[in-house]
């Protein structure tokens, strides 16, 4: 009906003049910004700076000189606001930047930009990432990862909130395949959730488990988020890729272990699959066919990495080819899977870097105009010790994890944090040894990660809760899904505590890989 | 080990790495168009199905603004150079599988592969970006905007499209000043000098040698690609913007 009326109205083309409060807004700001954009563009095309007037007026250079406490709060204040507008990351921060060069420097500084850009785009390490992207679109094509669910499923069946624990397994293993979180938790829970809830599940449990393994996606290897932040800190990726490992398992097998041990206590949580639903042990081995290609494809891509037989580039570049091998095993390989899984590297890829482009200059204005001896002054002028700073630190990227994208927080938050934490000296807690003061980044990178895991499902935004509103069934409440979280977000804490208090979790295998002092 | 390393296995050419590039994403589309028609041709062989107008009928229900023609062609463009693009991840596939193949079974190492493929993913995700933004793909912070209707979001993008364009414009003629400083004005042939503003031919500091200048082209022309698409989503927004606006006044 209302469709129909729009199309008449519209038809009619009336005047351009506005005719609700909000079109009077919206051409009043436009109006505003246009006109203040177009002198400036006048005043930078037609006037030089130093000898003319500038043409009505001009804004360039008027807070030269200007504290950086003011500063700070200017940059991250309209930040905050074009973000709520509704502006993409990418474009906002970047924006945000050319508009402070130009007011706190000059029209000249704008070159800045590509000086920036240019070493990001042709940056070795970051070749990785659209190759892994690739990798893990073509096993999705390839209809390997509702293969896997369904072997992992019917092994793990039998138990009482076996599901959930599948599910967490399932995960973990897609997990070493794809490096983003946004694809584990939409394919399992399109695949898992309803399984689960057919089973009679309970729907916290079920959501919980499929949210928290999913976000392993960013922890174990190979990870998106690893290469950046091991390109933004100057880090080895395939050492941060190591040391992931270790913390990334604790934190499946507690997922794993909490859905059972819940599920036991309270049988109605988790239901053991009914008789008749169970395979034998036989037909479970013959089912673990199905999982030899992904395990081949898995051990070659990491153990080329761990064993330092080709860089993570290299790996994923090979990763990429056994993915189109098994996609043509599995009959799936067409010019049309090809492009798509093409297309889709293309725009994750883009994502990710333009978020780099428009982030990174945002940061490195900010750090050249002494914000980033700002922050290090204000975090130790607090008094706090070096391991209260880290927790002031795992506060700070929880809160905004919050609001943030990940990407985001890793540019803005880290090349800032990085520098702070490299000047402490970390003697242990509890009595217990400490960290070496050249193993300090690469922990540090491994707590970030998993403090990284905990952004993702922490209410009210994390990004893990959207997606799974996107394809949890409309009857399970919103709150639930918040709810749901909680559980796993004490995990998730109590992991991130437990790296920090036993460091070795982190830098044991690094060192038996790359030997001692990797740093 | 390290002897082994000196003995460098074949070079690519730097005409068969840019002929590469831009020949196999075509040769690749042209078989795949002729595979898809073919296909069609046998389907419409057999019975048709009437799945797909099921589907049609289904999108028809949300309103979505029709444009004109300007952003049917942009949209079109910058689609399509995102497939372009898109297909060198086979190219780069290809390079690490010659170069891992080469080190390890035949002590042949390349000096070029590493530097032909991250030059390659660079130009690639730099004209990526206006294809991610006609889908919408760059991510913005829901906190907001989510909850908004469709016309208060419109007008959202309309007003923070101002500063859209001063990123844009900012990026592309910083780029070009850029670009242009790669290349030397005495090499060019003087109906181009105007193009150059830089005192020698810009290439890699690597044995391989490649010309930077088509890289660093990169900057500037995805910038205006993106610039493109944001004027085709205004009026797009625009669009938008007028018909809820309309379809309020009239209830």
């Amino acid at each position: 009906m209302q469709n129909k009326a729009g199309a008449s109205v519209v038809d009619a083309r009336s005047s351009f003049i506005p005719t609700t409060p909000l079109g009077w807004v919206v051409t009043f700001g436009f109006c505003v910004f246009a006109f203040i954009v177009g002198v400036e563009l006048l005043n930078v095309f037609f006037v030089d700076p130093y000898t003319d007037e500038p043409i009505l007026f001009t804004f360039q250079g008027s807070l030269a000189g200007i504290p950086i406490g003011w500063l700070s709060i200017a940059m991250f204040g309209s930040l905050l606001m074009v973000l709520s507008a509704g502006m993409p990351l990418s474009f906002g921060s970047g924006a945000l930047t050319v508009i402070f060069m130009y007011i706190v420097g000059d029209k000249f500084m704008v070159n800045m930009i590509p000086t920036r850009i240019f070493p990001m785009m042709t940056d070795y390490q970051l070749s990785a990432i659209p190759l892994f992207i690739f990798m893990a679109a073509m096993l999705e094509r390839a209809g390997l990862i509702d293969e896997m669910f369904s072997v992992v499923y019917k092994w793990l069946g039998g138990l009482r909130g076996g599901l959930a624990a599948a599910t967490v397994l399932a995960s973990t293993i897609l997990a070493a395949m794809v490096g983003i979180v946004g694809a584990a938790v939409v394919t399992m829970g399109m695949i898992a959730l309803p399984a689960m809830l057919e089973r009679k599940y309970s729907p916290r449990l079920a959501i919980g488990s499929v949210m928290a393994g999913g976000t392993l996606g960013i922890l174990i290897p190979p990870s998106i988020l690893a290469i950046i932040f091991a390109v933004v800190a100057q880090e080895s990726v395939g050492e941060l890729y190591i040391g992931c490992v270790l913390p990334g398992l604790l934190l499946s097998g507690m997922y794993m272990t909490y859905s059972i041990t819940r599920s036991f206590l309270d049988p109605t949580m988790g239901p053991a699959l009914p008789e008749e639903e169970r395979v034998t042990f036989v037909e479970k081995l013959i089912l673990l066919r199905g999982m030899i290609a992904p395990f081949i494809l898995i051990f070659l891509v990491l153990g080329l990495i761990f064993t330092g037989t080709a860089t993570p580039v290299e790996s994923a570049g090979i990763g990429s080819f056994g993915a189109i091998l098994v996609a043509a095993l599995y009959g799936r390989l067409t010019f049309t899977s090809i492009r798509e899984a093409c297309y889709i590297c293309l725009k994750n890829s883009a994502l990710v870097l333009w978020i780099m482009f428009g982030a990174s200059i945002f940061v490195a204005f900010y750090v050249l105009q002494g914000g980033g001896d700002f922050v290090a002054q204000m975090i130790l002028g607090t008094g706090l010790g070096p391991y209260g700073i880290l927790l002031l630190m795992m506060v700070i990227l929880i809160f905004l994890g919050m609001f943030l994208d990940w990407i985001g927080i890793l540019l803005l938050a880290v090349p800032i944090f990085v520098p702070i934490i490299k000047a402490l000296e970390f003697n242990g807690l509890f009595g217990l040894p400490g960290v070496a003061p050249e193993d300090v980044p690469l922990w540090f990178g491994v707590i970030y990660l998993v403090n990284m895991q905990m952004s993702f499902i922490s209410p009210p935004y994390g990004p893990a809760l959207f997606y799974m509103r996107g394809v949890a069934p409309r009857w399970i409440p919103t709150s639930d899904i918040f709810l749901s979280s909680l559980p796993f977000l004490a995990l998730q804490a109590t992991g991130l505590f437990v790296v920090v208090v036993f460091p070795e979790i982190a830098l044991y295998l690094p060192r038996l890989a790359y030997g001692t002092g990797g740093g | 080990m390290t002897g082994d390393i000196e003995r460098f296995g074949f070079v690519l050419p730097h005409w068969a790495f840019w002929g590469l590039m831009i020949v196999f994403p075509l040769v690749f589309m042209i078989l795949a168009r002729r595979r898809a028609e073919a296909d069609a041709r046998k389907k419409a062989a057999d019975d048709v199905t009437l799945t797909e107008d099921i589907e049609d009928d289904a999108k028809k229900t949300a309103w979505s603004p029709p444009g004109n023609l300007f952003t049917r062609i942009v949209d079109a463009a910058c689609h399509n150079i995102g497939v372009f693009v898109s297909l060198w991840t086979l190219v780069g596939i290809v390079y690490y599988i010659f170069e891992v193949i080469g080190r390890y079974f035949f002590n042949a190492p390349t000096n070029w592969v590493h530097e032909a493929a991250f030059l390659m993913f660079g130009v690639m995700y730099t004209l990526a970006g206006a294809a991610t933004y006609i889908v919408d793909g760059h991510v913005r912070v829901d906190v907001f905007y989510s909850k908004w209707s469709p016309r208060g979001r419109a007008g959202a993008d309309m007003v923070t499209s101002v500063i859209f364009f001063v990123f844009i414009l900012g990026m592309l003629f910083s780029g070009w000043n850029f670009f242009a400083q790669a290349m030397d004005q005495n090499a060019l042939p003087s109906w181009l000098a105007w193009l150059a503003q830089g005192y020698n031919m810009d290439i890699s500091q690597s044995e391989w040698q490649v010309a930077y200048w088509p890289i660093k082209f990169a900057i500037p022309f995805g910038a205006s690609l993106v610039a493109l698409v944001g004027i085709s989503r205004f009026i797009k927004d625009f669009q938008t913007f007028r018909y809820y606006g309309q379809v309020q006044d009239a209830e």
